[in-house]
């Protein structure tokens, strides 16, 4: 029997809609959709996570001073590029060099007596059994797993050869020591899968594996001694269990340093590391400025989103700061303690408020000797709106100068228009300069400026619809804009996983983006969100790389320079 | 990073604005409930109301050095203890050379081979005599008495005095103390203090950044009541990457109020900030020195620029026995310096002593009648910046 | 127990010939693979130096109207951007117009002109470089005797900006300062080839003890790896390798070498890219690798002037070298931007510098530059439509003799895999042809070889 077709088609519409509010409204207050997570990856740590890693097994009295190789950045993280990243030769050099200083102060007092537990009946000479101690209590800490049996036998034997050369005990420990900061497993997070995975393609992640990827997830170091107890014991195959370690964690004062990580990636903030400015021009300008701007947006971050459990979309409207007599010229405030850092909340009529308008995203998106409207308005894209701006085409045409017209125009706005009115131009600029113009009132080391060159600066402008009259109101509609919240969910996944999620994880992300706004866009929830899901949990055979990443075009390196203002 | 712009939810866009709109106003609500341990931006609570006062330290300050006439002392420039007692100071010298060949250390300043040390005690040589800059001469300064007055005046009287002109044109300068150091070598122009000046050496090595508010501004062209003070900070200038006193630099004054003087009243009248007399005194270290100056009855004229600076001078009169101790209080390790610094800024610290009481303008004593203070003046420019005074209580 | 006996071999050879703590004579006899070498043996048996290869890099080319010569071969008058090389123009010669040919792929901006000589085609994609680098294939050919397989500095102070590249993910990082060049050269890990006595560090063998230890569980990690990451595990144990065999050397006697002696430790100065600095640093960069390359430390280098879009700027600028070429306007009477080619200006005086830096170290017969071949290349020619044709090129030295200095060649169009194909012969590779796509080519640049 057919239905007459007006009304098979009012009936398939009902229940499309029907569906779609349904889909929309979200059915998710329960479990997340079941996904299989990507390809696992070997993932090179990065200095800080290096650093920290060491830092919690010997203590930060050990010094570590070296090189480290380059992080890459890719799909917009440092941390998905650690699974492409390898180690080169004067790389080599370097982390050998920092092992072998780290395990002589290891050896040495007063940091010996710390954590050299047992002593050798005579100094001089080998002896297995201490070795042997000293490796199963340090080896599981330093590598993130229980030692395997064939790492532990060459390694006593090695020892015991190196101390009977050189007629000391401790010598030995320092080639234990060594040997264990160059291998590989130190280096790298090597993922694996557990043995035994299921036949529909999806395999868990090995629990030396999920307890590694929890603890840099929310602590950006290595697990600690009841993370690894807990591994040791098989616990973390328990569901329950496994949540518990999670809310210890998310509950733990570690958990800010893992926020502090995933924000430093998103803002890109490891470029301070290569950023100059012109002397002349910004005198004001030191490294210890630039140090003390990146750190006061971390801390703002850490405060809102961790101290106090904040909506992220607050961010971008926050008056709330910090503030310390280094930055107090460069925002012209006054700041009443001598040393440190001061908690203040800008009155309502500054021209400053949310983070865009902090003295670090302004310097770092800028040249030397000038601000940067494109560099910023491109990283308000790609880093919060997580759209993708398209590289300048090669046959830019900059003949538009006037040979006889004065070149310097006052502002950047009018620089810029005169740029890129070019219809080639016109397709990359529209996406960054109306949003970045918006920021011009803070000049290239953030410092807030009424004029540019004798005329006053218009920082109005457009976000896909909203308007905006300043920095204020730009912050406002981000604020408004649910590309933000997205974004940040799609980021955060990505920084938790090491990859672009896949095509079939896509649902997954769609939960969490819903799961994030009822949970009133705060952190800790997302990441617990995350941190449970499967997508964080499984992942598919140990696969090319490549394929599996079909949608990447992004640069590998950061700031680009290439083509544009 | 590879969302393609059209992945946009329209529909839940005006759920999720109304969603946010109310979570928003939470937070709002919240944040205004909440205790913050923040401190507003602008003045201390117990301050005066109606404008905040502004703060400024003191970018360049230095004492007038006029570019004039070399012609001014006829009878030639001071001379110093090495040309006055010539066969000693070879003597001393020789043996100075010796002994840090041998032994690889310096001998005192006040060694036996020596005549004694005039400049720890003034009175253990005779008077040698002293040259001063006499007559008139284009000096900058203030007219500090209201008088063009003149040493054989009316109704001369021992601290009686010529005046100089301004470079402006202004009659009546009182500058006793370009009087007296006027013909020493190492103030003259070009020489060692107007090199230290140019190159700006006490703000930008003093151990104590010079500070100076002003309340009640507001109008920084026009306004016929402000006060200003004038305080030592507790810590030295910051210094921008080309090495000069940054802006807005916040400075917490001194815990010792000896160093704050009292509010001078003044006004402002088409940009040119003028203020009543007080006395002030301010710490003052650098390389040998470690003490402080004390002005009295002393006043600013200067312009408040459209940048926010202020440039101008400050005239008064530098107390006699202050005067002296500066000029002598230099150490370097606990060991006396002044007979050094006198020497290399060519004078003897004997004639000095004496020549002191001569110029002395200011101040009369009663019993004696004699004058106390020098007339002086000196240029500072002064950058906007922040005085912070500590609280009782701290707030961390 | 057969891995016991092998490591103790492994110590008893390292320590053969050395009585505990006493001294070795020299005439120790060399390891083996210094007699592997492509026919070169060392100068204490007086035959042939060892050849040298090197790349010299500066961002933002120049102005073709006024840098190609006119004339073709020798004695060909310098132009106006080629006038600071004129003290040294008996040992360079020039290649105009040689390009990047695209045929159809993306102009990669401040990219595809430089991988594009270094690799021998044009990058399809911003992230991916086909193949190692040129100065990749003969540190492989050539560098395996010396202590470091290539050495890279940039005189900016940026070390990410290399070009020295195995691929995307394998970058080699430049030493940023002259400091940390000098360190790492003439650092604790130094030997002194001409130190009369020898005594191997036992430190040393501890340290290759901890390599072998390592190298030994290979196995146990690849096997959890899929096919990428054992690629780049290869990597990771490849430059373990490298140090395994610095260690070696170390513990060997290295033969004398007259030219060399170990330079001053530089001072340490500032370090940013103001065109000043700049040119300090990199006089200060040249000055360690020669003596490096003197003392055979390497014979492959990489030197970073500027990186492509070029950073440089003078002090109280707001504009950079880059941004000046996109936005400064031609003088209508001069005929091109005239603060955009004080860069220029500075960067060819700077190259001038370099050459002369290597032609004042003597060595044998001749001097440094003489056995050696340089490649001077940017990433672009006309900077503001970075135009990948007629890129500037240039080749100081003679390689040992195979190279001809002093004449310009016309390279009407062709492409620049041309010039990399000719360097590799020069420098002894079995090479017949080389480059991708469109920029494959079989023909060496005849002109300039002897």
């Amino acid at each position: 029997m057919s239905m007459p077709v007006h009304s098979r088609v009012i009936l398939r519409a009902t229940i499309v809609l029907l569906a779609t509010g349904f889909l929309v409204q979200g059915c998710d207050n329960g479990a997340a959709p079941s996904v299989v997570g990507g390809p696992v990856a070997m993932r090179r740590l990065s200095e800080t996570q290096y650093r920290r890693v060491l830092g919690d097994v010997f203590g930060p009295e050990i010094q570590i001073a070296g090189r480290f190789e380059p992080d890459g950045r890719r799909d917009g993280l440092v941390a998905v590029a650690s699974a492409f990243v390898t180690v080169t030769p004067s790389g080599f050099e370097q982390y050998e060099g920092m092992a072998r200083e780290v395990a002589r102060q290891v050896v040495t007092e007063p940091n010996r007596s710390r954590l050299i537990s047992c002593a050798p009946p005579d100094p001089k000479v080998a002896d297995a059994a201490c070795s042997e101690a000293v490796l199963r209590q340090l080896g599981p800490r330093i590598l993130r797993r229980p030692l395997e049996e064939s790492e532990i036998g060459p390694r006593i034997i090695a020892a015991g050869e190196a101390a009977d050369l050189v007629e000391d005990f401790y010598a030995g420990i320092e080639l234990i020591v060594t040997s264990l900061l160059v291998a590989p497993d130190f280096l790298f997070r090597i993922e694996s899968v557990a043995k035994g995975a299921g036949a529909d393609g999806k395999s868990s992640l090995s629990d030396a594996t999920l307890a590694s990827r929890l603890s840099f997830l929310l602590w950006n170091t290595g697990p600690d001694d009841d993370l690894l107890a807990a591994l040791a014991e098989g616990r973390l195959s328990d569901p329950e269990s496994y949540a518990r370690e999670v809310d210890r964690m998310l509950a733990s004062p570690r958990f800010e340093e893992g926020i502090r990580a995933f924000f430093e990636d998103l803002f890109h903030f490891g470029e301070f590391a290569d950023l100059g400015k012109d002397p002349i021009r910004y005198p004001m300008y030191s490294a210890k400025v630039a140090a003390d701007a990146r750190e006061q947006t971390l801390r703002v971050v850490i405060d809102h989103l961790v101290a106090r459990q904040g909506d992220y979309r607050e961010l971008f409207t926050t008056r709330r700061t910090f503030m310390t007599r280094t930055l107090g010229p460069v925002y012209a405030l006054p700041v009443r303690a001598e040393s440190g850092w001061e908690a203040m909340e800008l009155a309502p009529g500054d021209p400053r408020a949310g983070i865009l308008t902090h003295a670090s995203f302004n310097m770092l998106n800028a040249h030397p000797g000038r601000s940067s409207p494109t560099l910023r308005g491109m990283f308000m894209r790609e880093g919060l709106l997580c759209q993708s701006v398209p590289p300048a085409p090669a046959d830019v045409d900059f003949g538009l100068f006037n040979a006889d017209d004065d070149p310097r125009y006052k502002t950047a706005r009018d620089r810029l228009e005169v740029h890129a009115s070019g219809a080639s131009c016109r397709n990359c600029h529209v996406l960054t300069d109306p949003i970045g113009l918006g920021l011009e009132n803070f000049d290239g080391i953030g410092r807030y400026r009424p004029s540019e060159g004798g005329a006053a600066i218009d920082a109005s402008g457009d976000l896909d619809g909203e308007r905006f009259g300043d920095a204020v109101e730009l912050g406002r509609a981000l604020r408004e804009n649910p590309l933000v919240g997205e974004c940040l969910v799609e980021t955060a996944y990505r920084y938790a996983v090491g990859r672009v999620p896949g095509l079939e994880e896509r649902p997954l992300v769609r939960h969490l983006v819903r799961r994030f706004e009822q949970e009133g866009y705060r952190i800790a929830a997302l990441m617990r969100e995350i941190a449970l899901s499967e997508g964080f949990q499984t992942a598919s055979r140990p696969a090319e790389l490549a394929k599996a990443l079909a949608l990447d075009v992004s640069p590998a390196t950061g700031k680009s320079e290439e083509g544009g203002s | 990073m590879t969302i393609p712009m059209q992945r946009k939810i329209r529909s839940t866009r005006a759920i999720a604005r109304a969603r946010s709109l109310l979570l928003a106003i939470v937070i709002g609500l919240g944040a205004v409930a909440c205790d913050e341990a923040g401190t507003g931006a602008g003045s201390d609570p117990a301050a005066i109301t109606g404008p905040p006062a502004r703060g400024y330290v003191m970018a360049r300050w230095y004492d007038e050095i006029p570019h004039d006439d070399p012609g001014e002392c006829p009878e030639g420039l001071n001379i110093t203890e090495v040309e006055y007692f010539p066969n000693q100071w070879k003597r001393y010298m020789t043996e100075r050379q010796r002994v840090r060949e041998a032994e690889g250390r310096f001998i005192r300043w006040d060694h036996e081979l020596l005549p004694p040390d005039a400049c720890q005690e003034p009175l253990s040589q005779p008077d040698p005599g002293y040259l001063t800059l006499d007559g008139a001469a284009e000096v900058a300064g203030l007219d500090l008495d209201a008088v063009d007055s003149t040493k054989e005046g009316a109704d001369s009287t021992p601290c009686a005095h010529d005046d100089f002109t301004s470079p402006e044109g202004e009659a009546g300068i009182d500058n006793q103390a370009w009087r007296l150091m006027g013909c020493v070598r190492g103030y003259r122009p070009n020489d060692l203090m107007d090199r230290l000046h140019q190159s700006n050496t006490m703000i930008k090595e003093g151990g104590y950044a010079i500070l100076m508010e002003i309340s009640g501004m507001d109008d920084p062209l026009d306004d016929d009541a402000v006060e200003v003070q004038f305080l030592s900070a507790a810590a030295p200038a910051t210094l921008d990457a080309v090495g000069d006193p940054m802006e807005n630099v916040s400075f917490t004054v001194h815990p010792d109020a000896t160093y704050q003087s009292e509010r001078a009243r003044g006004r402002i009248e088409n940009g040119v900030l003028t203020t009543d007399p007080i006395d002030l005194r301010l710490k003052i270290k650098q390389q040998t020195q470690d003490n402080a100056v004390y002005y009295r009855d002393a006043r600013v004229r200067a312009k408040v620029l459209a940048d926010g600076r202020i440039q101008g001078l400050l005239g008064g009169y530098w107390d006699s026995e202050n005067f002296w101790s500066m000029m002598n209080d230099h150490t370097i390790g606990g060991t006396p310096q002044g007979r050094n610094a006198a020497f290399n800024r060519g004078f003897m610290c004997a004639g000095l002593y004496h020549a002191i009481p001569r110029v002395a303008d200011g101040h009369p004593d009663p019993t004696t009648g004699r004058c106390t203070s020098i007339s002086m003046a000196l240029h500072f420019e002064a950058k906007p910046a922040f005085v912070i005074r500590p609280r009782l209580a701290q707030v961390d | 127990m057969s891995r016991r006996i092998t490591r103790r071999r492994l110590l008893e050879r390292t320590l053969r010939g050395s009585l505990a703590g006493a001294g070795l004579a020299v005439g120790l006899p060399y390891l083996e693979i210094f007699l592997n070498e492509n026919g070169d043996a060392v100068a204490a048996t007086g035959a042939p130096l060892p050849r040298r290869f090197g790349t010299w890099f500066y961002g933002c080319g120049m102005n073709p109207h006024r840098w190609n010569p006119a004339e073709e071969g020798a004695g060909f008058e310098l132009t106006p951007e080629l006038m600071p090389i004129g003290r040294v123009r008996q040992h360079i010669s020039v290649l105009s117009g040689f390009g990047v040919i695209l045929a159809g792929e993306t102009n990669h901006v401040h990219r595809t002109g430089v991988l594009g000589t270094l690799t021998g085609g044009a990058p399809a994609t911003t992230t991916e470089n086909d193949g190692p680098t040129l100065d990749i294939l003969i540190s492989d050919a050539i560098g395996s005797s010396t202590r470091f397989r290539s050495l890279e500095m940039a005189a900016h102070g940026v070390a990410k900006d290399s070009y020295s590249r195995r691929n995307e993910n394998a970058i080699q990082p430049a030493e940023p300062t002259p400091v940390d060049l000098y360190m790492r050269v003439f650092g604790p890990g130094f030997t002194d080839p001409n130190a009369g006595v020898f005594e191997p560090d036992p430190r040393a063998i501890l340290r290759k003890s901890v390599l072998s230890l390592v190298a030994e569980d290979r196995a146990r990690v690849e096997k959890q790896l899929g096919q990428a990451d054992r690629a780049r595990l290869d990597e990771y144990f490849t430059a373990l390798r490298q140090l395994e065999h610095q260690l070696e050397l170390q513990l060997s006697a290295p033969p004398p070498l007259e030219a060399c002696q170990a330079p001053q430790r530089p001072e340490a100065e500032p370090v940013s890219q103001d065109i000043e600095n700049v040119v300090r640093n990199h006089e200060s960069m040249a000055r360690v690798l020669a003596l490096a390359l003197a003392c055979d430390q390497t014979r492959v280098f990489n030197v970073v002037f500027s990186a492509g879009a070029s950073g440089l700027h003078t002090a109280g600028s707001s504009d950079t070298h880059h941004t000046l070429t996109h936005e400064e306007a031609k003088d209508p009477k001069l005929g091109y931007q005239p603060q955009a080619t004080q860069f220029v200006l500075r960067s060819m005086e700077a190259w001038a510098k370099f050459v002369e830096i290597l032609a004042s170290v003597q060595e044998g017969d001749g001097t440094l530059l003489d056995h050696a071949v340089v490649l001077c290349h940017s990433e672009t020619s006309d900077a503001n439509s970075h135009s990948v044709t007629g890129l500037p090129i240039m080749l100081a030295g003679t390689g040992g003799g195979r190279v001809r200095n002093g004449i310009h060649v016309r390279g009407a169009g062709e492409t620049t895999a041309r010039v990399g194909l000719t360097l590799q012969q020069v420098m002894g590779l079995n090479v017949a042809k080389w480059g991708f796509k469109a920029n494959e080519t079989s023909r060496p640049i005849s002109q300039i070889l002897v």
